[in-house]
């Protein structure tokens, strides 16, 4: 194509034609070379975030980070519980902050935060912000977490990774037709980009949001934690999340608590370690336990933090070393 | 083999084929060659001068059709 582009960010490499955006709505060939229109102007930016809320629950729990999102995302995903800026157009949005990347981390420094969190719609779409703002963070102490689909080729996610200290990743169903059919993705690459994340040294901890009729069958739910815990250890901690009903899914109900709470004794029984439901309130759902002693480790409510018996990010009643990032 | 039969046969061969190529080729727009609307320049210009947007260069992408990076 005469004047044309390879977006290659992602495995949906969009070609484009001039003055066309990707499917991502933000980065367009202007006069035969890609731009991105969101480098340093998101939509969100939220100071008081708990780290928990990401969630991630083995690093720096109690913790604030600094939380940005820009608009637009490389996955259109029925059930998008952040829609309204995910399937938005930059050039549509209300309210847009200026906040490159030096300001970014001025603004997370003086609130205290002790990361910054590139999340809410998609940190891969705006692949540029997020890696020159990691740099500038890592220089000044603070850490990096990615919360991400992992829809990504492996170059641009190893650049990401080099820089990130903890992902949220989520795995939407262990089912390549799901993916295509309700998240207009793929499967493997997100397989594949847990396992190169997990291996490079990135904290990893992974969400499934439980969708009522579409992902809660649990044999497929076993085959996914059989494929954790052969793929990536019994030590990666796996969220399950409450579906609400948004977007194009509002006919569904939300996801019921017994649901989550079979999926998640179908994870521990496949041998994971540490397995958390999220989003509803469900006794013990979000506590921490020593898978040796059985001790309480972390205690929590909601988002905030009731417990801690975690000592030199050791088990403080057994000594056993629990994974995570605790300083 | 009846003329009519002929024409029955080739229409649903036909069909077929189509049918194959539609399923194929939305394949192709979704996974290889997904892409959005073509944005009006002017309005992009005129928030990139407000502040809103920027034209900041991409990385991760290759000419169309001029092999890989």
């Amino acid at each position: 194509m005469k004047g044309g582009v390879k977006c290659t960010l992602c495995p949906r490499e969009c070609v484009l034609g001039p003055a066309q955006r990707g499917d991502c709505r933000v980065r367009v060939n202007v006069g035969g070379k890609l731009v991105t229109l969101v480098y340093g102007k998101p939509v969100s930016a939220n100071p008081y975030d708990p780290i928990e809320k990401k969630p991630l629950f083995h690093f720096l729990p109690g913790t604030r980070c600094f939380s940005i999102a820009t608009a637009g995302c490389n996955l259109h995903c029925k059930f998008c519980q952040n829609y309204e800026i995910s399937q938005l157009n930059p050039d549509d949005a209300d309210r847009v902050y200026d906040l490159p990347p030096d300001k970014l981390v001025q603004a997370a420094l003086r609130n205290g935060c002790r990361s910054i969190a590139y999340t809410y719609s998609e940190p891969i779409i705006f692949f540029e912000y997020v890696r020159d703002t990691q740099v500038l963070a890592r220089e000044r102490g603070i850490r990096n977490v990615l919360v991400t689909a992992g829809y990504i080729n492996e170059a641009p996610l190893q650049e990401l990774n080099r820089h990130a200290d903890a992902a949220n990743i989520d795995l939407k169903a262990y089912s390549d037709d799901y993916y295509r059919t309700v998240c207009a993705g793929t499967l493997a690459p997100v397989l594949r980009n847990l396992e190169i994340s997990v291996k490079d040294g990135v904290w990893v901890e992974m969400t499934n949001l439980i969708v009522p009729t579409l992902n809660d069958d649990m044999d497929m739910i076993k085959r996914m934690c059989e494929w954790v815990t052969e793929r990536l250890g019994p030590d990666v901690p796996l969220h399950f999340s409450r579906f609400m009903p948004l977007y194009k899914l509002t006919h569904l109900p939300p996801t019921p608590a017994d649901t989550l709470v079979k999926a998640r004794e179908v994870a521990m029984a496949q041998g994971l370690h540490f397995v958390y439901v999220g989003n509803v309130d469900v006794p013990g759902g979000g506590d921490t336990i020593c898978p040796g002693c059985k001790n309480l480790l972390i205690g929590r409510r909601g988002y905030a933090i009731l417990a801690l018996n975690i000592k030199d990010g050791k088990c403080a009643a057994c000594g056993r070393a629990v994974p995570g990032v605790w300083k | 083999m009846r003329k009519d039969d002929l024409k029955f046969l080739a229409m649903f061969a036909a069909t077929v084929w189509l049918s194959g190529f539609v399923v194929y080729s939305s394949y192709l727009r979704d996974l290889r060659t997904a892409a959005g609307p073509t944005v009006d320049m002017k309005r992009i210009e005129r928030l990139v001068g407000e502040g809103r947007l920027t034209l900041h260069p991409a990385d991760y992408w290759e000419p169309d059709g001029e092999g890989g990076k």
